[in-house]
C-alpha cells in the first residue's frame, strides 16, 4: 500500500546501484552500493568533493553511462536500458556544451526538432523559454557571441525547452565568476519552483547546495553519506565526513560515562566533563566522537554567568572574518577548539591574545557521530 | 619604421623561396605559352596565341580552324576522375577518421602512423605494385581463375576504373588526416549533449560532428582534388595509352610532341582550375565555420 504511493511521488529512484570504471588493469568504484530516492518537484543536490562519485550517478540518470549492477527508475519505469535519446530527462552541461555552428534559437529548438514538433509549436516554446531565462534579444547570437552568464542562461534554456520530466544539472555555475554564481542561484531556485520540473544538481559547493536545495544529498568514494534537508544536513551530520564537509566543525574524542535519562555525561581525554542530548544508542564506556560547530559556543568572560556546559579556555589565536571573529581556544593538554564569536558594534573583537576565557556551550549544541 | 624592416627582414626568406621557386618558373611558363613552338624541341622567341588556339582548335591544311575536342574530352575526363575520387576518398575517410578519433591515447597514434605507412615507399612503386595485382595474370585474376570463378580475365588494368582505383589509393590518407584533425578535437560533450536532446546517432553525425568536421573535410577534398587532377604516375601506368589525363597530356607535349607552348598553356589551365577550387574552398568554409570551432 505505501509502496504504491511512494512510488507515484518518486520522480528518480536509484536501487543498490554500482559502477565499475575498467581502467587498463584498474578497476575503479565510482559508485558503491547506491540507494536514493528523488521526489516529483524537488531541488535536489549531490554534493561532494571531485571523485565522490555524484557526476557518475548523473550521467547515469542521464544515461551516458550504465550501472554495472542495480536499477534506475524513472516514475517507476526502468531506464537503466534506455539509450539517453530515449530518456525524457535532459543536461544542462558543466561547461554549457551549447553547439557552436548554431545559434541560439536553433540550440533551444534542437531537441523539440528532434522530438519531431511541428515548427509553430517549436517558435512558440522556443520563445517562452528565452524570455523565461530573459534573453529574448539574443535568439538570432551565435554561442561565441555571448558572456559566461549568458551562454550559461541558454544552456538551461536549451534543456528546458522540451520540457523534461527531469532537468539534471552537472555543476552548472562553477565556470562564472562569485557575483553572477550568486545571483544565477536564485534565478535557478526561481525557474524550478516557475517550471514545476524535478531539479537534480550535482555541485561540489556546498553553499550553492545550502541555499537551493530542498534536500541534499551528501556523497564521498562512491558512497551516499547522508541525505535529507539543509538544514538536517548542516544541524544533524550523521557521520564525521558529513560534519567536516559542510561549515566548520570541531571534533572532539571522549568516553560515555553515564546517562540521566536523556541528557549524557562525556569525559574527554584532558579530563573535562560534557552534558549533552542525543538519542543515538551507545552503551557506557563506549568510546564516542563529538561534532560541535564553531558558533555554538558561546565565549564569555571570567565573571559573565554560564548557562550550559562550562569550559575555562585560553585564546591561542584569531582571525577577523568582518562579520565575526575566530578564535582557536586551548582547553589544555591539546585539546583545541575553533570558536565563531560576532563582532560588537564597533566591529572590535572582545578578547585579545592569552586572555582566559569561559566556554558556554548549551547540551543541546553537541551532535553524537556514527563514527 | 624599423618595426616594418624587421617585418620585411623576417618574411624575406620565405618571399624569396616563393619568388625564386614559385614565382619566376610561372612567369616562364606563361611566358613560354605565348611563345612559337620549335619543332626540334624549345620555343623560339616569337609572339603567338597558337598554343591557346590549339587548346580547342585543330589547323586545316589551308589554315582554317577546325573544332577539335579531344582536348576537351581530356580536361573533362581528368576533372571527373578527379572529382570521383575526391567523393569517393570522403566516403571511404570519414568512417575511417571517425573511427580513429574515437579511440584511446596511444592507439590513436599508431592509427595515424599507420595512415602514413604509405607515404614511406615511392609512390611509382606502389603503382606499378597494382599492375600485378591488377594485370590478366595477376593476383587477383589469377585467384578467381583458380577458384573457377571466372573462364576469362577481368579487364581491371588500364581503364578508368584502373586510374580512379590508383588515385583514391594514392591521394586518401589527405582526406584522412585532415578530416581526423578536425574529429579529433571535437568535443565530445557536445555529441552527448544532442543525444540527451533526443537525437539519435544518425542524427548526431548529421546535425553535429559532419557540420563542425566540414573544415576538414573541404580540406581534406581540396588536398585529394588538386593533385588528382594533375596526376601523371596514376594515370600513366594504370590508364595506359588510351586513356590520357591532363597531367600526361603536358607530359607529351614536353616530350614527344615537342610542343612545349602548348604545354606551357595547358599546365597554367591545371593552375586556373586549381584556384577556382582553392577560392571555393576560401570563401565557403570561411563563412561557415566563423567561429565555428571555438
Amino acid at each position: 500500500m505505501t509502496a504504491t504511493i511512494s512510488a507515484t511521488r518518486e520522480a528518480v529512484k536509484v536501487q543498490s546501484v554500482v559502477k565499475i570504471f575498467q581502467q587498463q588493469e584498474n578497476q575503479i568504484k565510482a559508485l558503491d552500493d547506491v540507494s536514493l530516492e528523488i521526489r516529483d518537484n524537488e531541488f535536489f543536490t549531490l554534493l561532494g568533493p571531485s571523485g565522490c562519485g555524484k557526476t557518475t550517478l548523473l550521467r547515469l540518470i542521464a544515461g551516458f553511462e550504465s550501472p554495472s549492477q542495480g536499477e534506475i527508475l524513472l516514475f517507476g519505469q526502468r531506464i537503466e536500458q534506455l539509450a539517453p535519446f530515449q530518456r525524457p530527462v535532459n543536461t544542462v552541461f558543466q561547461h554549457y556544451a551549447l553547439f557552436p555552428h548554431m545559434n541560439v534559437y536553433d540550440n533551444i529548438a534542437f531537441g523539440l526538432k528532434m522530438l519531431g514538433k511541428d515548427a509553430t509549436e517549436i517558435d512558440k516554446v522556443v520563445k517562452e523559454v528565452l524570455s523565461l531565462v530573459k534573453m529574448s534579444d539574443y535568439a538570432k547570437r551565435k554561442p561565441y557571441q555571448l558572456s559566461g552568464g549568458q551562454q550559461q542562461r541558454i544552456a538551461f534554456a536549451r534543456a528546458l525547452a522540451p520540457h523534461p520530466k527531469v532537468l539534471l544539472l552537472d555543476e552548472p555555475l562553477s565556470a562564472l565568476d562569485l557575483k553572477l554564481r550568486q545571483a544565477m542561484r536564485s534565478e535557478l531556485k526561481s525557474l524550478q519552483r516557475e517550471t514545476g520540473i524535478t531539479f537534480i544538481f550535482v555541485t561540489h559547493d556546498q553553499e550553492e547546495a545550502l541555499t537551493m536545495s530542498d534536500r541534499i544529498g551528501v556523497m564521498s568514494e562512491g558512497k551516499l553519506q547522508q541525505v535529507g534537508s539543509p538544514l538536517d544536513i548542516y544541524e544533524r551530520p550523521l557521520n564525521r565526513f558529513v560534519a567536516d564537509f559542510i561549515g566548520k566543525t570541531n571534533f572532539l574524542e571522549a568516553r560515555l560515562e553515564a546517562s540521566h535519562g536523556e541528557v549524557l555525561e562525556a569525559v574527554l581525554a584532558n579530563g573535562l566533563k560534557l552534558h549533552f542530548k542525543q538519542s543515538l544508542a551507545k552503551s557506557k564506556g563506549e568510546r564516542i566522537s563529538l561534532a560541535l560547530r564553531p558558533e555554538k559556543i558561546q565565549l564569555k568572560a571570567l565573571n559573565e554567568s554560564v548557562s550550559g556546559n562550562l569550559l575555562k579556555a585560553r585564546i591561542l589565536d584569531r582571525t577577523y572574518l568582518g562579520t565575526d571573529t575566530s578564535y582557536q581556544v586551548d582547553l589544555g593538554q591539546g585539546i583545541f577548539l575553533e570558536v565563531r564569536d560576532q563582532n560588537a558594534l564597533s566591529g572590535n573583537a572582545r578578547f585579545a591574545l592569552g586572555d582566559e576565557v569561559l566556554l558556554d556551550i548549551a547540551p543541546q549544541a553537541f551532535r553524537l557521530l556514527q563514527d | 619604421m624599423p618595426k616594418v624592416l624587421r617585418r620585411f627582414l623576417m618574411l624575406s626568406p620565405a618571399m624569396l623561396m616563393i619568388g625564386l621557386f614559385m614565382l619566376i618558373p610561372i612567369l616562364i611558363i606563361v611566358a613560354y605559352s605565348f611563345m612559337d613552338a620549335n619543332p626540334y624541341g624549345g620555343v623560339r622567341a616569337k609572339f603567338s596565341t597558337e598554343a591557346y588556339v590549339q587548346l580547342v582548335f585543330e589547323r586545316d591544311f589551308d589554315d582554317t580552324l577546325l573544332f577539335n575536342k579531344s582536348n576537351l574530352l581530356i580536361f573533362g575526363r581528368s576533372i571527373s576522375l578527379a572529382l570521383a575520387s575526391t567523393l569517393l576518398s570522403l566516403l571511404i575517410a570519414f568512417p575511417v577518421a571517425y573511427y580513429m578519433s574515437r579511440q584511446e591515447g596511444q592507439r590513436k597514434h599508431i592509427l595515424v602512423l599507420l595512415v602514413t605507412i604509405p607515404f614511406w615507399t615511392n609512390l611509382l612503386i606502389r603503382t606499378f605494385c597494382w599492375i600485378l595485382i591488377l594485370r590478366d595474370t595477376g593476383l587477383i585474376n589469377n585467384f578467381l581463375l583458380a577458384i573457377k570463378v571466372i573462364d576469362s580475365p577481368l579487364p581491371l588494368l588500364n581503364n578508368n576504373g584502373a586510374v580512379l582505383l590508383g588515385l583514391i589509393y594514392s591521394y586518401i590518407p589527405f582526406m584522412i588526416l585532415p578530416i581526423y584533425a578536425t574529429l579529433e578535437k571535437l568535443d565530445t560533450r557536445l555529441l552527448e549533449a544532442a543525444h540527451d536532446l533526443y537525437a539519435n546517432r544518425w542524427q548526431v553525425l548529421r546535425l553535429i560532428s559532419i557540420p563542425l568536421a566540414l573544415p576538414g573535410i573541404i580540406a581534406g577534398c581540396i588536398l585529394v582534388f588538386i593533385p588528382s587532377l594533375g596526376a601523371f604516375v596514376t594515370p600513366q601506368l594504370l590508364g595506359g595509352g588510351k586513356n590520357l589525363m591532363l597531367g600526361s597530356l603536358i607530359q607529351l607535349q614536353f616530350s614527344s610532341s615537342r610542343n612545349w607552348p602548348f604545354g606551357a598553356a595547358l599546365a597554367l589551365l591545371l593552375l586556373a582550375l586549381v584556384m577556382l577550387a582553392l577560392i571555393f574552398y576560401a570563401r565557403g568554409p570561411a563563412r561557415r565555420s566563423e567561429g565555428g570551432l571555438l
